[in-house]
């Protein structure tokens, strides 16, 4: 599913680079934990699967496409077609309802829109997915903003989950949680992701989270240019 | 398409300062088109107060002088014309027909004029509309007098009613023609030209109100009674300017250079349409101010615009970073920004002509009766088109700022999100 070679990225021009990863794989309907610690390039490290920001060198395939050869509005193409997000905290646009929001990537991506509502409509599909993350149809009348940081990270991964994309990424989602709204909220996740076979790429500083996943990879042990600094 | 839902939705969600920015673009947008409805009216109001003739001749001053006075009743005669110079160029076998005109008195504060009973036949305003009375007829008797729509409407004046003339054009002249009366025989109907705001009576009656006043004032012995002057020959001696129409516009020029070339007295012909040209070209510095100003007034409006795009610039780089976690291009971000200032100048402009509409349909009557300025309802013209798709157009260019520093942002920031 995801297959990284030879990856040199900096921030800045000609500067260190931040992450050098000479190897990293991950298979179909894996769920990988990455861990870091804070600042070590998690995020960077998404953003490049993600196709947001180009690598300096190196080569990244995800679901046999190359993200690292793709030119602008194909990346782009390419990130909301493939790939899920959740990130660490205010996940949503205040001025969408949760729905709405929640519905963002099929506005972007037909093959989403087209898997979301390949069964019924894709607004039903939406308000499954949030009823199935434990959200019933009166938040909707709320606006996004005055949801609880919980059922904003539900809503997020209902917008990460719809259209079934092949890889759901998410950068610590669950860090503004408490311990059980966290584990509750990774089975949720993974129960959905199992009925699509998706892959999770799921990072975190906090190691407590290990034992929920099948495989952990230390971001420090991949990244050569973390030993180097 | 994706992308000017979510303008719209953002816009919502931020309704209070969306609609003050709305607002102010709005005031920008009714003050400009109001300033250009005003030039408007005022140059058509302007150009229609003579056609139809073809030279006005007055005794050899500034062209626009004898214009104001002439047309505008505004100011005075330096000199006149003699009734022998007159009768001899209005004899020319080009001129059609001639009418004489004599200023100089005044009803308080409305100019009297004196002037033969084919004023009324020859005189064209607008598009060369004839003058018509809505009441009365034109004066027969000596001392009759045909008084415009605003005389009659301001002084309350019917017909019959009694006028006293006064010598000289101040509105509180001290010397007035009390021993003769004058009395409305006929009402003109409103034509939004000085004629409204004038005193017809015959040259005669100007000849003979002034009998004894040939020192510039009145003295006991001196005085003739009313009933003396009927008895005397009130031949006028001069006149102010006369208005000429040609048969043949050919020998327009022929004869204007005639009447300036005239040997017994320096006398001058001009054109009433280059004349009102040269005229408004100077009232137009005030318009072009106006103008100026209403300018500033809409570059104020859009930096307001353009401050609270910028403001909530920094507040929505997270929002921005979750669009393109969702498949947003850089160039939706961009747009997502031009679109947003294109509703608020949109809704501007919208609500701008609504007030403009709604001023216009409250105030335009009130204004028409008391300044004579035309202001019309009408749906923009192409000119007023051209001015809101310019404000349109600068409102889209100002926010190509904001637009281009929230798509480098999108761009430098990855999946950083930053509170
Ligand atoms: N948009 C950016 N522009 C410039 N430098 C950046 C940007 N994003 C991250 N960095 C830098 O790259 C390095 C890695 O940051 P990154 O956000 O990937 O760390 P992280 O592991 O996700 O940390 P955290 O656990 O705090 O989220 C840091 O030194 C950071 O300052
Ligand atoms: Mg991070």
């Amino acid at each position: 599913m995801i297959d990284v070679q030879d990856l040199r990225f900096s921030w800045v021009k000609k500067a260190p680079p931040v992450l050098s990863v000479d190897q990293f794989n991950v298979g179909k309907g894996e769920h990988v934990f990455v861990q870091g610690p804070s600042g070590s390039g998690k995020t960077t490290l998404l953003s490049l699967l993600g196709g947001v920001v180009p690598p300096t060198s190196g080569k990244i395939v995800i679901n046999d496409i190359e993200v690292s050869s793709l030119t602008g509005a194909k990346r782009d193409q390419f990130r909301v077609d493939e790939i899920g997000f959740i990130f660490q905290m205010f996940n949503l646009i205040p001025y969408l309802s949760p729905v709405q929001n929640v519905l963002l990537p099929c506005r972007f991506s037909d093959k989403r829109r087209h898997n979301a509502g390949a069964s019924r409509s894709i607004k039903r599909e939406a308000e499954r997915l949030l009823s199935q993350l434990g959200l019933g149809a009166e938040l909707n009348r709320r606006s996004s903003g005055a949801l609880s940081v919980g059922q904003q990270q539900r809503v997020a991964a209902a917008r990460a989950l719809i259209g079934s994309p092949g890889l759901i990424i998410a950068d610590e989602p669950t860090s503004a949680l408490d311990a059980d709204a966290r584990v509750s909220f990774l089975q949720l996740l993974f129960e959905e992701c199992d009925r699509t076979d998706a892959t999770v790429l799921f990072v975190s500083h906090d190691a407590a989270l290990a034992g929920q996943f099948a495989r952990t990879v230390n971001l420090k042990e991949i990244n050569q240019a973390g030993v180097a600094q | 398409m994706k992308i000017l839902p979510l303008a719209w939705a953002s816009l919502l969600n931020r309704k209070f300062t969306v609609f003050l920015t709305v607002i102010a673009i709005a005031l920008s947008v009714a003050l400009l088109v109001g300033v250009e409805r005003i030039r408007s009216g005022a140059q058509a109001g302007f150009n229609n107060t003579i056609s139809g003739t073809d030279l006005i001749v007055g005794a050899r001053t500034g062209q626009l002088q004898l214009l104001l006075y002439s047309v505008f009743r505004m100011g005075n005669a330096t000199n006149n014309i003699t009734w022998q110079s007159y009768q001899d160029i209005a004899s020319d076998p080009t001129i059609e027909w001639s009418v004489p005109m004599s200023l100089g008195d005044s009803h308080r504060g409305y100019a009297v004029l004196g002037t033969s009973r084919n004023y009324f036949e020859r005189f064209r305003y607008g598009r060369k509309k004839p003058l018509s009375l809505s009441r009365g007829a034109v004066y027969e008797d000596l001392f009759e007098a045909v008084i415009g729509y605003e005389v009659a409407q301001k002084l309350g004046y019917e017909l019959g009613s009694e006028i006293i003339i006064a010598h000289g054009t101040g509105a509180t002249s001290f010397a007035q023609h009390k021993d003769k009366p004058f009395i409305v025989s006929g009402i003109l109907e409103r034509t939004g030209t000085p004629v409204d705001r004038t005193v017809h009576v015959s040259l005669e009656a100007i000849e003979a109100i002034h009998v004894g006043w040939e020192t510039g004032t009145i003295s006991k012995k001196s005085q003739v009674t009313a009933e003396q002057v009927r008895k005397m020959e009130l031949e006028p001696a001069a006149i102010t300017a006369f208005l000429v129409g040609v048969k043949s516009k050919l020998g327009l020029f022929k004869l204007q250079r005639a009447v300036n070339d005239y040997r017994e007295e320096p006398l001058m012909a001009i054109l009433p349409g280059v004349a009102l040209q040269e005229l408004w070209r100077m009232l137009s510095v005030v318009e072009k101010a106006l103008f100026a100003i209403s300018l500033c007034v809409v570059v104020t409006g859009l930096i307001g615009m353009l401050s609270v795009i910028l403001a909530s610039l920094n507040e929505r780089r997270r929002e921005m970073a979750i669009l393109r976690s969702c498949g947003a291009r850089p160039l939706h971000v961009f747009s997502l920004l031009i679109g947003e200032a294109l509703m608020v100048t949109l809704g501007g402009i919208v609500l701008g002509l609504a007030l403009l509409y709604g001023v216009l349909a409250l105030v335009g009557s009130a204004v028409e009766e008391r300044f004579g300025l035309y202001l019309s309802v009408a749906p923009p013209d192409l000119k007023e088109l051209g001015l809101l798709i310019a404000i349109l157009t600068a409102a889209l260019l100002v926010a190509v700022i904001p637009a281009l520093m929230a798509y480098r942002n999108s761009l430098a920031d990855g999946l950083t999100l930053r509170v």
